[in-house]
């Protein structure tokens, strides 16, 4: 058991080595720099004074030298400065939208959860009643419906029938938790719909193969109630996908909501890396998609790890 | 919802035994009639999904106006004889424009599809079938690949090489990639173990070969129902970019791209222009998915038989 998680270990740290590569590689293919984004137009500028400004950013260098540097500062936890605004760390500029992108992923998720575990388990136990029909086409829509269009149609028929607009500047809980619960609403409601509607029917789907087993039957046979059954014997064994995939869903969430932050004025990762692309922020785009790669890995490896814990099978397996 | 999600979300027991029943030999035509009748969802959306395509292919045929001709003094019309759906901003008639866009949408999503899937099954294989170091070295490297923000690989690509439509497919197709490629890698090393594969390797057959005459058949199931439950999450992701302002440049007609545009600044006047764009990404990514989880229940050999 030990060696199958220093095995995994050992990979995911070898991942995070080939993804800073492919992050370092791909950041320096986007045509133009900084520079140019900087100061206007490239002809305004003397040249000697932009190979200056260059060499002083240290943007001459050749690539290996900048990716062994940059890699070196990183893992002292130094992710430089922003090219763009020279007095914000990249650290820092992640550090204030984290809060903002956590909050609507707790959100989501407490809803995604209370949606789906006890609507998919019901979907399942009530197979092919007109109540499981309407519970998987609602899901079905759930994760085909576009967040962005449901999210204008909420703005719009908000301000249509309601005369109300959510606030268009970020207001943090701690400020005005009024405002701030109003800003963050409609984005969580919409982000749990869309993962409630997956995580549904794969809850639907595995306590109906958890239904199947043995077990059941016994503890049916035991003479134990129906709700006991699914309670104690089934829901705890289907469980297992449900958690993979929330772990999944975690690691993808703390990326941040590029659309959902946008459509909703909401400065959190998502929008600061979107910024970053668009301004060409060399150090911002990189350092970004580190972080939010590693969480990702991080989280693959802990549901992988948490295998272990959940299913004694792979423990002694 | 990932593409792992989406294979993992069956119908256990139920579908295998559903098509057991098919087994009688009925010929070909007989046999897709029955599981037509036994999945009306699938029928239904596939139907759909051929109306759209003749509309994407047939668009200057059915739409009534150029979708960028301007109509300056029918500017934000509701819908009327004369334009079926209202116009926008600028008078352009959102009926043509959303059946131009069927265009962008439907290119995008199934070209993304198309690639991503290929080259993500062809990597899976060689990788599965080398095993060892290789195979090691290749999941590491698509481990890394499907980690990094799909966001970030999106906005890179496209504004590395500029927003047309193919540089978007490119940027979707390796979002693609990896998933496909370790589902197809997991496939090949079942396949792998089989005594065929033995026998293939016994006669002399060169690696080349035994994975394109062996393995490929045997594992092209997963790689259709792969493609089929991929095509709506590629649609949605390029109205997504659209929507972003990273779509395929105007005036080229995109769904997402009429939401951002018009939708967003004028609907107040004109409800329609952020309904109907959206109904129409919502009408075909719905119908993708559902032909998608109707082709996994009849094609995934791991619920035939069972």
């Amino acid at each position: 058991m030990t060696n199958y998680i220093i095995r995994r270990t050992a990979a995911a740290v070898f991942v995070l080595l080939v993804m800073s590569i492919v992050i370092f590689r791909l950041v320096h293919w986007l045509p133009g720099d900084v520079l140019l984004v900087k100061l206007g137009e490239g002809g305004r500028v003397a040249p000697a004074q932009m190979a200056l400004a260059r060499k002083e950013m240290g943007l001459d260098r050749p690539l290996v030298v900048q990716y062994t540097s940059w890699l070196g500062n990183i893992v002292r936890g130094n992710f430089g400065h922003s090219l763009l605004y020279p007095n914000k760390t990249v650290l820092g500029l992640y550090g204030d939208g984290l809060p903002i992108t956590i909050e609507l992923a707790v959100l989501g998720l407490i809803l995604a959860l209370l949606i789906a575990i006890p609507v998919g388990v019901l979907s399942a136990v009530k197979q092919d009643t007109w109540l499981d029909y309407v519970t998987r086409v609602t899901a079905i829509a759930g994760l085909a419906v576009p967040s962005f269009w449901l999210g204008t149609l909420a703005l719009l028929y908000g301000q249509l029938w309601f005369h109300w607009t959510p606030p268009l500047r970020y207001i943090s809980f701690g400020r005005n938790p009024g405002s701030n619960m109003q800003m963050f609403v409609l984005p969580a409601v919409i982000l749990g719909f869309g993962i409630g509607a997956g995580m549904t029917r794969i809850t639907r789907s595995s306590v109906l193969e958890a239904l199947r087993n043995d077990y059941v039957r016994t503890a049916r046979a035991k003479g134990l109630r129906s709700g006991t059954v699914i309670v104690r014997h089934v829901l705890r064994n289907s469980l297992i996908p449900v958690t993979t995939v929330l772990g999944l869903q975690v690691g993808a969430l703390l990326g941040g909501q590029v659309i959902l932050e946008q459509l909703f004025s909401l400065p959190g990762i998502g929008q600061i890396t979107l910024n970053g692309v668009l301004t060409r922020d060399y150090t911002v785009i990189q350092g970004g998609a580190l972080m939010i790669g590693s969480v990702v890995v991080f989280m693959n490896l802990l549901v992988d790890v948490s295998y272990v814990f959940l299913d004694p099978r792979i423990r002694y397996g | 919802m990932t593409i792992e999600g989406a294979l993992l979300d069956t119908e256990p027991g139920k579908v295998a035994g559903e098509l057991d029943s098919l087994r009688p030999r009925r010929g070909r035509a007989g046999r897709l009639l029955l599981v037509a009748r036994r999945k009306p969802l699938g029928t239904i959306s596939l139907a759909v999904i051929v109306v759209l395509v003749v509309t994407a292919v047939f668009a200057p045929l059915i739409a009534p106006y150029d979708p960028t001709a301007t109509h300056p003094r029918q500017k934000l019309q509701s819908s009327s004889a004369q334009f079926l759906l209202g116009t926008d901003n600028l008078g352009r008639d959102t009926f043509s424009q959303i059946v131009h866009g069927a265009r962008t949408s439907l290119w995008a999503g199934v070209s993304a599809t198309v690639f991503g899937t290929i080259l993500g099954s062809l990597i899976g294989m060689a990788s599965g079938y080398a095993g060892g170091r290789t195979d090691m070295a290749i999941q590491r490297f698509m481990d890394a690949l499907q980690a990094l923000p799909l966001i970030v690989l999106l906005l890179v690509v496209v504004v590395a090489l500029g927003p047309s439509l193919w540089n978007i497919v490119l940027a979707l197709s390796i979002g693609i990639l990896p998933a496909a490629g370790r589902i197809i890698r997991g496939a090949t090393l079942t396949v792998k173990t089989e005594t065929y594969i033995e026998a293939a390797r016994v006669v002399g057959a060169q690696p080349f070969r035994i994975l394109f005459r062996h393995v490929l058949p045997n594992v092209t199931a997963y790689i259709i129902v792969i493609a089929s439950v991929t095509v709506g999450g590629a649609i949605l992701a390029e109205a997504g970019l659209s929507f972003l302002g990273l779509g395929v440049p105007p005036p080229t007609p995109s769904w997402g791209g009429m939401l951002t545009n018009a939708g967003r600044r004028f609907f107040e006047e004109q409800p329609g222009l952020a309904i109907y764009p959206g109904l129409a990404i919502f009408v075909s990514v719905l119908s993708f998915n559902l032909l998608g989880d109707t082709l996994r229940d009849v094609f995934d050999p791991r619920l035939r038989g069972r």
